[in-house]
């Protein structure tokens, strides 16, 4: 084994209309399973996953926020110091496709101004109710400039392949002051000591 | 966010260990991600005696004499350099001299690079790796110990060289010990130092010998063969394996390693060749000198591996022909087990593994649950207590802290008619938490609740710490009452506030019913500008209170100022409910909560000028709005009267009054916010002298008369009051008191 290179962490947000999945697609990556019974998020939760991009080894936090209304003004608090949001719409109900531009408005006044956005059409198993085409997914997408991808966190497509393009998008933008420092850069504990005892 | 803030350091560290973690468990695996394959490595040793190699006496005998080509050559060098030089100086011909010998006599069987070399003075370890394989080789380092003169010096000791080969991690020693028949123990200590103090530091984690998985020694050990020269050269007489076994009885290593006191655990194979020590320099003869040493094997290859490793040697031989040095060299062939990565495997593992990881620590994330998230408060008014409450159970695998902390930008973790016990704490694993939710509208927010500017709801953020965020909605609706509304709108009010008590109560009356009360009569219809709560409340302690001590002073029981509200809310007849004291805190509850206090916000200031100045304090009530004017005027009445002796007293100890005082003239909060910034001394001398001037402006309302001061009646018996037009009380009995005329309006 070469030089070990360092870990990088990354905090990514899932945010969208309550009920979309947002919870699922993390479970479905965390522990790579889905459970069918919906538990609304009532709060602030996270998961941990380290993955592996570029040679490089990623840590991502992953943060689930509540979707309902009511919570909206406490949780876009937790919008700043994300890196990567991934903003969820259900393919089968219209209503959270159509909130897409609020919650982007939502990023817009509330995350950190260069953090990369990433929008997911949700439950694209569900052909037979699908009430939004990928093709007004891909144009919304195209209009503001984010990347795109239809998932299904029941079905595990492209679950995975989207929290690795919104990572790979972080890690391109090259050195930021959220990653962890490289190595070099930390003051040796030994010196600490010292600082400690005179 | 600091609700997230972990410093840099931290995750660095965290990151560090897990690093370690990955290592420990990848190499638990390895079997998963590795195939064994069989190389074939050399291994050789010989004491050179100080001598150059000679071109009339090649190497290949020792290094190239056998059949296939090794991947790795392992050779060992001792006395390279007898120089005492050597023993100061870093350089030496020797090393070049005999690393090339054996680099051109190698190269015959293939392409070598050199993986490593290391001498300490006369002890060299040269590994050389097939240039096909060198790619494999990885995490190369090298470490010497001396154990000669003084215990460290380099004459005597040993150099090593550990590298990893594909998957396995592989040690080479080269060491020379003391020499010496009689010396035993001092080799065996020699071969303990060596094991204790060999590590190789160059790493990102130091390693020591025993931590590989395959160990090779090769070297002069000298140890010897414990007889007598006659007797051993009387038994080299024989052939071969006669001699062999004779010999083989007397060996001191072979004695040494029964006895478990050296090369614990290690292997050798069985020796097929003459004793390699000690011959005449260029000969094949033994020993003829004066010291004349007793032959032995002194030149030894040994190996140690773990469970699961598979090490066979092929060959293990001395070479005659060489006759540079008084040793014969000994070599040796392996087949070597090295786990072969597949690379695929290992990925797959690596995957599996950082999962695993990841799982770990997402179970080690602060755990809770809670067993309600929305509370429904119902319908509450001013000062009616509501308790719930909330359990938080730590359902996770850590202790947790948890803390109701305000969302982003709001100085509170919840809104003031809200109280929080305990709003901080922490739970052991498997244990709960009873919190306890108490809701009171008081005068803090009665106001805002009032007048509809805020809602009976809160979201609360019960953080925990290191984790999640828990939202506790709360939601109620505030029935407004008389306290906490606006005076006008009070005053402007023609029906009950809380209109619906009067079914609740089942004392529904109204104006028309025929066994209205006098009194109610009376406490309904207040003088103009004059809220009917207000007035029912002067009208009640005017007529029934003038007795009590400590009016104002000593509080009222809480549940009789909840009866009090009702009662005022659904404007039920008097008397009110309670004691006077109760009855009297009410009122002081009603003037506080009043969102503009009697004595208007923009009016504080003149006031407090006005305090001096008795004709200056009445043209400033009457800048007053009228209903706080008229209020304000009945409210002095009714103190005149429940204390006649005002003007007796010196207005420093007039303590009531003071604590009146505050509720009636209340400086705005803006105003308030400047005395907060001034420092504390002079802040404490301003309060004070502020407050004697509030008392002073009351004092002077009730040791001074208006002309159109309101009545409050004096009895609220038909029979006690004394006739009008309106059948209102005439004089307050106090009038007799005051020495300067009054008049009256009616």
């Amino acid at each position: 084994m070469a030089k070990r290179s360092y870990d990088l962490l990354f905090k990514l947000l899932l945010i969208g209309d309550s009920g979309v999945g947002k919870t699922c697609i993390l479970f479905r990556f965390s522990d790579d399973a889905f459970n069918t019974t919906f538990i609304s998020t009532i709060g602030i939760d996270f998961k941990i996953k380290t993955i592996e991009l570029k040679g490089k080894k990623i840590k991502l936090q992953i943060w689930d926020t509540a979707g309902q209304e009511r919570f909206h003004t406490i949780t876009t608090s937790y919008y700043r110091g994300a890196m990567g949001i991934m903003l969820v719409y259900d393919i089968t109900q219209p209503k959270s496709f159509d909130n897409i531009a609020k919650w982007l408005r939502n990023i817009e006044e509330h995350a950190n101004e260069d953090v990369e956005k990433m929008l997911l059409g949700n439950k694209c198993d569900m052909e037979d109710r699908r009430a939004i085409t990928r093709e007004r997914g891909e144009d919304i997408a195209r209009q503001h400039g984010i990347r795109f991808l239809e998932t299904s966190a029941k079905a595990n497509i492209n679950v995975e392949r989207a929290f690795y393009e919104l990572s790979e998008a972080i890690l391109d933008k090259g050195p930021n002051k959220d990653k962890a420092p490289e190595p070099q850069s930390l003051p040796k504990p030994r010196q600490e000591l010292s600082k400690c005892c005179s | 966010m600091s609700r997230n803030g972990e410093t840099a350091m931290n995750r660095l560290d965290q990151m560090k260990s897990r690093e370690l973690l990955v290592e420990e468990r990848m190499s638990l695996r390895q079997e998963d991600f590795t195939a064994m394959s069989k190389y074939l490595f050399f291994f050789g040793t010989w004491n050179v005696n100080g001598q150059s190699p000679r071109s009339r006496e090649p190497l290949e005998p020792w290094l190239t004499n056998f059949d296939g080509q090794p991947h790795v050559y392992v050779v060992g060098f001792q006395e390279l350099d007898l120089d005492k030089r050597a023993y100061v100086y870093e350089a030496s011909i020797r090393e070049v001299e005999w690393l090339k010998a054996v680099e051109n006599t190698i190269s015959k069987k293939g392409r070598y690079k050199l993986a490593r070399s290391i001498r300490l003075v006369g002890m060299m370890l040269v590994i050389y790796v097939l240039e096909e394989d060198i790619e494999y080789v990885t995490n190369v380092a090298a470490a010497a110990v001396g154990t000669g003169i003084m215990g460290w010096m380099g004459n005597k000791g040993a150099v090593s060289v550990r590298l990893e080969f594909h998957g396995s991690h592989l040690c080479f020693i080269c060491a020379h010990f003391a020499a010496h028949t009689e010396e035993v123990e001092r080799r065996n200590e020699d071969y303990r130092n060596i094991c204790e103090r060999m590590v190789f530091t160059h790493l990102e984690y130091p390693k020591r010998i025993k931590e590989h998985d395959m160990i090779f020694w090769v070297g002069d050990f000298n140890y010897r063969i414990a007889i007598s020269r006659h007797e051993a050269h009387k038994i080299l007489q024989g052939d071969l394996p006669s001699l062999l076994k004779d010999l083989a009885d007397h060996d001191q290593l072979q004695l040494q390693m029964t006895h478990q006191k050296v090369f614990h655990g290690y292997k050798e194979g069985k020796i097929k060749f003459r004793p390699t020590y000690k011959y005449d320099m260029g000969t094949d003869m033994w020993d003829s000198s004066e010291k004349a040493r007793v032959p032995s094997w002194c030149d030894r290859i040994l190996w140690k591996c773990k469970d699961g490793e598979q090490v066979e040697q092929l060959m293990y031989t001395s070479v005659k022909d060489l006759r540079l040095s008084d040793h014969k060299p000994v070599m040796a062939l392996f087949d070597v087990g090295i786990r072969v990565v597949d690379k695929p495997k290992k990925k797959k593992v690596y995957e599996t593994v950082l999962k695993e990881i990841d799982k770990e620590e997402n179970s080690f994330i602060p755990q809770a649950n809670v067993d309600r998230q929305d509370f429904k408060l119902g319908e509450i008014t001013f000062i009616q207590q509501v308790e719930h409450t909330l359990t938080v159970a730590n359902t996770g695998q850590v202790p947790i802290i948890f803390e109701f902390i305000p969302a982003l930008g709001k100085e509170s973790y919840c809104k003031d008619w809200l109280k929080i016990t305990p709003n901080k704490s922490n739970i052991s694993q498997g244990e709960v938490c009873y919190v306890e939710l108490q809701v009171c509208v008081d005068k803090k927010s009665a106001a805002k609740l009032t007048t509809g500017a805020e809602k009976l709801e809160d979201i609360l953020i019960l953080h925990l710490d290191r984790g999640k965020d828990f939202f506790i909605s709360l939601q109620g609706e505030y029935i407004s009452s008389c306290f906490g509304m606006n005076l006008e709108a009070l005053a402007a009010r023609t029906t009950p506030v809380r209109p619906h008590l009067f079914v609740k109560t089942e004392q529904l009356i109204s104006f028309d019913t025929p066994d209205l009360t006098f009194a109610s009569k009376v406490a309904l219809s207040p003088p103009a500008h004059i809220p009917v709560e207000v007035w029912m409340l002067l009208c009640h302690l005017y007529t029934s209170s003038t007795d009590i001590p400590d009016l104002f002073l000593q509080p009222g029981l809480p549940e009789e100022v909840e009866k009090i509200r009702d009662h005022l809310d659904a404007r039920l007849p008097l008397p009110l409910p309670g004691s006077g004291h109760s009855v009297a805190e009410a009122l002081l509850l009603l003037f506080d909560a009043l969102p503009e206090p009697l004595v208007p916000f923009k009016l504080y200031n003149e006031c407090l000028e006005a305090s001096a100045s008795w004709p200056t304090a009445k043209v400033v009530l009457e800048k007053f709005p009228k209903t706080h004017r008229e209020t304000f005027k009945a409210f002095m009445v009714l103190l005149r009267k429940l204390q006649p002796r005002w003007e007796q007293h010196s207005s420093t100890d007039l303590g009531t009054l003071e604590i009146l005082a505050d509720l009636v003239l209340k400086p705005s909060v803006e105003v308030n916010k400047n005395m907060a910034i001034m420092g504390a001394i002079g802040k404490g001398a301003m309060k004070q002298a502020i407050s004697r001037k509030k008392t002073a402006f009351l004092h002077m309302f009730l040791v001074n008369r208006l002309d159109d001061e309101p009545i409050i009646p004096s009895s609220l018996s038909q029979t006690g009051a004394a006739t009008s037009d309106n059948g209102l009380a005439a004089l307050p009995q106090s009038r007799s008191v005051v020495t300067f005329p009054v008049t009256f309006t009616d």
